[in-house]
């Protein structure tokens, strides 16, 4: 990486920005000002305009997208709204194309559409409220209350009705009942009184928790109302089909409003960007990172696009650390996946995929280790890369998971497993008498029967990816950090696991005895140039040594790392056993009579299809978590910041180049 | 009758050896039941803002349940060893039966409380992925932390009780 900063005449500045995010190389970081006639630049006029389209344009995108006939088939399902186009492509259509008109048109669609639904919901409560008083002869719009007579409209439970009326009509002989309606559990009553006595049957109404109803004041009578209210429900429902009629109408030019939206965006990140720059009154300063080997290009070709120019390399600010960008050969691509879930390293520590890749790879191999779901996975995934066009951020993945699959094939067939099958279970030709035991061809252990050789396998592996950690980040601290610290603070440690690892193979017999007298003293050697060393930055003599004693401890911490791995064989222990118990269950199922068969099979192919999900899942998470817990730790910080070039980003449009 | 008693004994053997095996099975799906419980929750408040996190909320919420598979596997293990599944069961000594009880109890305890709390930081994890759907891959390897004492709880279980 190296930062740059890029002077430029104003005039110029628009052209530039294109160029630049055509390119999208430039990591764009703020300027802090060191000389006054340098001022921050600030949003514009423009930038508000262009931010203002983009939410319209999102929102016309949004709202169209219900009334768009949903294309059929799985690779239209795979591309979503993505287009695909060429940039000339974008700006013509766009160019030609009055999106404007297509947004407004879309508002007052929606705006209608919101109108008539609340409208609608309105009149649907008004019916409902009016529909009990259905039988009410008198106009609405006659009067409610008059100088000497009140009519009121009250509704209360049915089980109270009797009582309620005797007691109302023992109020005063000025009182008469008309339309009294029931409706299921509540009756609906028209009262007709006089003025003076309103007081006592609102108190009346209180005691049996009766309530007033407020009816609408309308022309004509209840039943005219809810003819109209009907009338215009129908009114509503055909303006609705009408204007959904529309709308998808409209939503036919979605693919160009896509275009649209991202070119306006486009547009309005170019405008954002001039918040980072600073400016006289006539030169802009642009300051950013961009890769070591990309900055002769960029000033070619920039001289193609005017001469009143300065492109300098200059020195990072004080505490600024650059962007991190990995890059890597193809066919370790897929490995980035592993990475990503981590995030990235620091800008000077060391890219892990390509170490991480071959431990995490056998490892999710080990964790399924059986032979026929790894075909499964294999087949899957290699059939779904080569029909389907995936977009570049799954496709990686799936690649990771085709690798995953040939693994687990390979490591099925070395641990036997076989659809959880057992060797007396598999048909005749996969197997073969070894010893004195029924194996699988080309098996060389076995987890079900000699567990103990899996784990001292788990662990041995386990124990190399360690050792390699620890050598990998004396290596790279020797060459990019400091000689003598590397030397002194992290070779010792390499050293001493180094001498251990001879030091096992020695006890298990596997490097000849004679060894034993010569590795002995690099051990107690191991110790000592750690006691030595570890405190070395430790004030006094007692400190240093008593530092330097405890960080022996360490060696806990390595032990814990390396035991962890045992999780290998467990895993792998899960899967098959898993396996067995489907087959199991299948079988018992088959005895079932006659239908027993049907049964057995739909078992078969969903409990193997869930064994391999979740334990695919399990293994990819598990063998993660190996290299981000127990290797990363070794050599890696991590937590730098991504390398995010000013671009053109994009919601929809893939730019074909 | 002294035949009889010594039948008896036998069964008791095997007695202590299902009990084992039920013994993970119920603590295993507890945990996961307690953990999913309370991953299921948070997700479904994150699904109610972000539908379109759903693929993931589902993934981050099933991590919890492997608890589950775990006493349930040990629990087959001993229905298998023991010959309860293929119908030849064959007497087994009580201190065999002790055994296997006892070897059944790594994998559902450590299960029980394994299940809980991963699920408690599965719950955490949709939180994560409600802010920005990119953080999945933490927000698993966090749960998985949890996940390994299950894990070696059911490797040593199984060990012991595929020495029958």
């Amino acid at each position: 990486m190296q930062k740059i900063n890029l002077w430029l005449h104003k005039e110029d500045k628009a052209k530039a920005l294109v160029f630049l995010q055509s390119k999208g190389v430039l990591h764009l970081t703020e300027v802090s000002s060191g000389h006054e006639a340098l001022k921050p630049m600030g949003a514009d006029e423009t930038g508000h305009e262009l931010e203002m389209e983009v939410a319209q344009l999102d929102f016309a995108v949004n709202f169209l997208v219900q009334y768009e006939v949903p294309k059929k088939g799985l690779q239209a399902k795979i591309d979503g709204p993505s287009v695909k186009a060429h940039i000339n492509e974008v700006e013509d259509t766009v160019k030609s194309f009055k999106y404007k008109d297509v947004v407004a048109r879309c508002q007052s669609v929606e705006e209608q559409l919101v109108n008539l639904h609340n409208e609608q919901k309105a009149l649907e409560a008004d019916k409902e409220k009016l529909f009990p008083w259905r039988y009410l002869t008198c106009a609405l719009d006659s009067p409610r209350e008059t100088r000497n007579v009140a009519s009121l409209f009250v509704t209360l439970a049915l089980k109270d009705w009797e009582e309620f009326k005797t007691e109302l009509v023992a109020i005063s002989p000025l009182i008469v009942l008309e339309c009294d309606n029931i409706v299921d559990i509540r009756v609906y009553v028209h009262i007709i009184c006089d003025l003076t006595v309103v007081p006592d049957i609102n108190s009346l109404i209180g005691t049996y928790k009766a309530e007033r109803v407020e009816l609408p004041e309308a022309k004509g009578s209840v039943t005219d109302e809810l003819d109209r209210i009907d009338k215009r429900l129908k009114e509503i429902h055909d303006r609705q089909a009408q204007l959904k009629e529309a709308a998808q109408e409209l939503s036919k030019d979605l693919p160009k409003l896509r275009m649209a939206y991202d070119f306006v965006n486009w547009k309005h990140l170019q405008k954002k960007a001039r918040r980072k720059f600073l400016a006289t009154d006539s030169a802009v300063l642009i300051s950013g990172w961009m890769p070591k080997e990309g900055v002769p290009k960029i000033r070619e070709e920039l001289l193609k696009i005017t001469k009143n120019f300065e492109l300098l390399d200059v020195e990072p600010d004080e505490g600024e650390s650059a962007p991190v960008l990995l890059k890597h050969r193809r066919f370790l691509q897929p490995f980035r996946s592993v990475t990503d879930v981590y995030g990235l390293p620091l800008y000077h520590e060391a890219d892990p995929t390509p170490y991480l890749a071959v431990f995490f790879i056998v490892y999710f191999g080990m964790c399924l280790t059986d032979a026929g779901y790894g075909l499964i996975m294999f087949a899957a995934t290699w059939a779904i890369l080569k029909y389907l066009k995936i977009p570049k951020s799954i496709e990686n993945l799936v690649r990771l998971l085709m690798y995953g699959g040939l693994l687990t094939f390979i490591m099925g067939i070395l641990f036997g497993g076989w659809f959880g099958m057992t060797p007396d279970q598999a048909p005749g030709f996969m197997t073969a008498v070894r010893g004195e035991k029924l194996m699988f061809i080309g098996q060389v252990f076995d987890p079900l029967g000699n567990a103990l050789s899996v784990l001292i396998l788990s662990l041995s592996l386990g124990f190399i990816q360690v050792l390699f950690g620890v050598w990998l980040n004396f290596f790279h601290n020797f060459r990019h950090i400091g000689k003598k610290d590397a030397l002194l603070d992290n070779l010792p440690w390499a050293y001493l696991l180094t001498v251990i690892g001879l030091f096992i193979l020695l006890k298990a017999g596997l490097l000849p005895e004679i060894l034993a007298s010569a590795i002995t003293p690099l051990l107690y050697a191991g110790i000592i140039s750690l006691v030595l060393t570890q405190g070395r930055k430790k004030s006094n003599i007692i400190a240093k040594f008593f530092s330097g004693l405890l960080s022996l401890y360490n060696l806990v911490g390595y032990m814990s790392d390396v035991l962890s791995y045992s999780r290998l064989l467990a895993l792998g222990l899960a899967t098959t056993i898993i396996g067995m118990a489907v087959n199991t269950i299948a079988s018992l199922a088959n005895g079932i009579p006659y239908v027993g068969i049907i049964f057995a099979i739909i078992i078969l192919i969903g409990g193997h299809i869930f064994n391999l999900g979740i334990n695919a899942l399990g293994s990819f998470i598990h063998s993660g978590r190996l290299q981000f817990v127990e290797f990363f730790g070794k050599f890696l910080e991590g937590g730098g910041a991504p390398f995010r070039p000013f671009a053109r980003e994009s919601k929809f449009v893939h730019l074909k180049k | 009758m002294e035949n009889e008693i010594v039948q008896s004994v036998s069964q008791w053997g095997l007695a202590l050896a299902v009990m084992g095996g039920a013994i993970a099975v119920f603590l295993g799906g507890i945990g996961s039941s307690i953990g999913v419980g309370l991953a299921g929750q948070a997700g479904a408040g994150v699904t109610a803002e972000k539908p379109e996190l759903f693929g993931k909320v589902l993934v981050l919420e099933a991590l919890p349940a492997t608890q589950g598979i775990y006493g349930f596997l040990v629990g087959f293990l001993v229905l298998m060893n023991t010959g309860i599944l293929s119908g030849s069961i064959e007497p087994m000594s009580l201190s065999e039966g002790f055994k296997i009880f006892f070897g059944c109890l790594p994998a559902g305890i450590s299960c029980l409380f394994s299940g809980m709390h991963q699920g408690k930081v599965s719950a955490a994890g949709m939180g994560m992925i409600a802010k920005d759907g990119s953080t999945m891959g933490k927000a698993m390897v966090l749960a998985a932390m949890v996940e390994t004492y299950a894990v070696l709880g059911f490797l040593i279980s199984a060990l012991i009780v595929f020495s029958i």
